[in-house]
């Protein structure tokens, strides 16, 4: 039992003294975007969500967008500034991180570097109350999860990065906790490991079934991972959803190229309502919209008028015919199963993906760099977006 | 066959670079080296060839003493007196000074709107030179006029009498070494990453443990720099004894075995003397300083 919401959470960092200056920061620095008062900087604003008991959360956005300060406003290590956080119904904004029930695991690991990882675990599980028969069988079970049992006598200095973060989470599971936060625990392994310890996460959060809250910066993570994706940007939720809705019916434009990889492609195109129907005009062709969309911005009022098209990569297919708006192919990379084609589109770049062979298992060869090709897409793969805005037209 | 072949190519490779690195080393430790040979090995040798000669009062060796130096002066009876006050500054002051640094630091760790004014404050004891610091405080120790009974509404004799005059030497050397000590526990506790201190937090690990079982093990290396430092210092006390005590009719109760060496050596010319306490003191420090290495081997945790 842990459901945890929270309800119009805001978080306020007084400035500084002595650090006036970084508000002349360039704008491509993380944070640069974030609302500042006079208060302060605004890391997370008007923050509501409901996560439900045994849910599997991700917060995932591009760095600096509040992830961490969100996490650890749950976690009770930074104070709220405003709203309210209730974890099982209970108001805990002014409770300890003891008190909350919860484990967390960090980025560094934050292991006890002069603790074996035997007592690494124990630790927080020496109090008066449990006896040492029961902490051990805790903590040898939980290293048996996490096959680190051999290491139970060695220090964190002598494991490798997977280790250590394995030791990390057995720290944080042997406590049993209500809900577990995990800041980026992957974030400092190579990239081979990290798909291990993702598919590991996915079995152990089936066996030790509590609610966790896991915040990411790697969309694929956050795709493979959660019940459902927090998507944040500058302090601010952008969309909450399931993996599938999050891709399918992104809310805006900065969701739809958040999520998904490679990133979707944008275009500008006018969007013409002709007889009760609406149509996309991209660059001269003229590509009707399916119906549920149609009906769905009849809806919303949407009217004719320039907006953003949004394709994903494969999407895009190459045809023969030169009916088909042309490109001139730039660089091409070879994935293995798919190829990808970098496209330059009227001074745009944008990527193609296509099978790397025909159905006979030959390798198509004809994706030579330097050369033109023609491209086209379905109907029903256009994503159409606010131009002002950025939200999504049909949702 | 050709891998073993390469190997050995390789070793010597290695070898001629260990070789030529050593080489360079030397030659960048010659300025120390040289200088270490006239102001600190020559004196040493010095002291112990002295040790062991009968030397006139113009500090020339007038012929081999053997061990006559070292039962003259193990039979003097100021001598255990003095063993016992230098054992005894070490005693206090290493224990109190390594409990008031840690304790400091620890209150001063977590960075606030008046941090700088707190480290300024404790770190300020290094500013002073011992014999301003000795100067200073006699003037606040003084029984008559002094700042510390007037305070403190004593009325205690302090430097000027038999029982009080090692109380006020040892506040005084504690004092000094506040300051440098201080600094370092601040510095090596702030080096703990927050995200450690945040996962006993989480862990519901309460502060005496937190102190204990973390923070202290994880300024171990610290802690042992200052407690050698210190140990060393403190056996070496004598500018007290000298600048303050120096006349009074209390400073037999804070002869140590260093001041009892530079009146021997420097007011009675008596260099065979001088010569066996200087040995007998660096023999004693050298003795706790292997024992505080073995202390190390158990409890000092390096990152
Ligand atoms: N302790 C702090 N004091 C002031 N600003 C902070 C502090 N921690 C984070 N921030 C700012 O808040 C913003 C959000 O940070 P964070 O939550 O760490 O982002 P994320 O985890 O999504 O990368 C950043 O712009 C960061 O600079
Ligand atoms: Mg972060």
């Amino acid at each position: 039992m842990a459901s945890v919401s929270l309800r119009n959470i805001k978080k306020i960092y007084p400035p500084v003294a002595g650090e006036k200056k970084k508000h002349l920061s360039p704008s491509d620095e993380p944070g640069a975007n974030l609302e500042k008062t006079d208060r302060g900087i605004v890391a997370v604003q008007n923050f509501n969500i409901e996560i439900k008991d045994k849910e599997f959360v991700v917060l995932v956005g591009p760095s600096g967008c509040g992830k961490s300060t969100t996490l650890r406003m749950i976690a009770g290590l930074e104070e709220i500034t405003e709203g309210e956080l209730y974890i099982d119904g209970k108001l805990v904004n002014e409770l300890d991180p003891k008190d909350r029930d919860i484990a967390m695991v960090f980025q560094n690991y934050a292991l006890y570097p002069h603790m074996t990882v035997y007592d690494n675990m124990a630790f927080a599980l020496r109090k008066r109350t449990s006896s040492k028969e029961e902490i051990d069988r805790k903590v040898r079970e939980a290293a048996d999860i996490l096959g680190i049992t051999e290491y139970l006598d060695r220090k964190p200095k002598s494991l490798s990065g997977g280790q250590r973060q394995r030791v990390a989470i057995g720290r944080a599971i042997v406590r049993n906790p209500k809900s577990m936060l995990m800041d980026e625990p992957l974030s400092n392994l190579d990239a081979k490991l990290r798909n291990q310890m993702r598919a590991e996460l996915i079995r152990l959060r089936k066996k030790i079934n509590t609610t966790f809250i896991y915040v990411t910066h790697d969309q694929t993570e956050a795709m493979t991972l959660g019940d459902r994706i927090v998507v944040m940007k500058d302090g601010f939720i952008q969309q909450i959803g399931t993996p599938q809705e999050v891709f399918d019916k992104p809310s805006n434009q900065f969701v739809a190229g958040f999520i998904g990889t490679p990133q979707m492609n944008f275009f500008h195109a006018v969007l013409i309502e002709e007889n009760g129907h609406f149509c996309v005009d991209f660059d001269g062709f003229k590509v009707p919209v399916v119906d549920e969309d149609n009906r769905r911005m009849k809806a919303n009022g949407v009217k004719s008028a320039p907006i953003i098209l949004g394709l994903r990569p494969d999407s895009l297919s190459l045809v023969e015919s030169d009916q088909y708006p042309i490109a001139h192919v730039g660089v091409v990379e070879m994935m293995g199963t798919n190829v990808h084609l970098h496209l330059e589109f009227k001074g745009k770049d944008i990527i193609l993906v296509t099978q790397a062979k025909d159905e006979n298992q030959h390798l198509k060869l004809d994706y030579e760099s330097d050369s033109m090709i023609h491209f086209s897409f379905l109907p029903q793969s256009m994503y159409l977006f606010d131009i002002e805005t950025g939200k999504n037209l049909a949702i | 066959m050709r891998g073993v072949v390469a190997m050995k190519t390789g070793a010597t490779l290695k070898h001629r670079q260990r070789v030529k690195t050593r080489k360079k080393v030397f030659l960048l430790l010659l300025p120390i080296l040289l200088f270490a040979a006239v102001f600190i090995y020559y004196p040493f040798v010095r002291t112990v060839v002295n040790s062991f000669s009968l030397v006139n009062a113009k500090g020339i060796i007038k012929g081999f003493a053997g061990l006559d130096n070292y039962a003259y002066t193990y039979g003097r009876k100021d001598f255990l007196p003095a063993l016992r006050h230098t054992l005894t500054i070490a005693a206090v002051n290493v224990p109190i000074t390594l409990f008031i640094t840690i304790s400091l630091a620890l209150l001063a760790n977590k960075k606030r709107r008046l941090s700088p004014v707190y480290e300024t404050m404790f770190t300020l004891p290094m500013s002073v030179s011992m014999s301003a610091a000795c100067m200073i405080f006699k003037s606040m120790f003084s029984p008559s006029v002094g700042f510390i009974n007037y305070f403190f509404g004593l009325k205690l004799g302090w430097y000027e009498s038999q029982e009080t005059a090692l109380s006020a030497v040892l506040i005084l050397t504690i004092w000094m070494s506040i300051g440098f000590d201080f600094l370092l526990m601040l510095s090596a506790l702030r080096a703990i990453p927050d995200q450690i201190i945040e996962a006993t937090r989480v862990d519901g690990i309460n502060p005496f443990r937190r102190i204990f079982k973390v923070q202290i093990p994880l300024i171990s290396p610290t802690i042992f720099y200052v407690l050698c430092t210190n140990l060393v210092l403190a056996m070496m006390t004598s500018a007290p004894m000298i600048i303050i005590m120096g006349v009074s009719s209390a400073a037999s109760a804070t002869t140590t075995l260093m001041s009892m060496m530079y009146q021997s050596g420097f007011s009675s010319s008596d260099y065979g003397l001088a010569a066996v306490l200087s040995i007998s003191a660096f023999l004693l420090t050298l003795g706790f300083t292997i024992l505080s290495f073995v202390f190390e081997r158990k409890k000092v945790h390096y990152q």
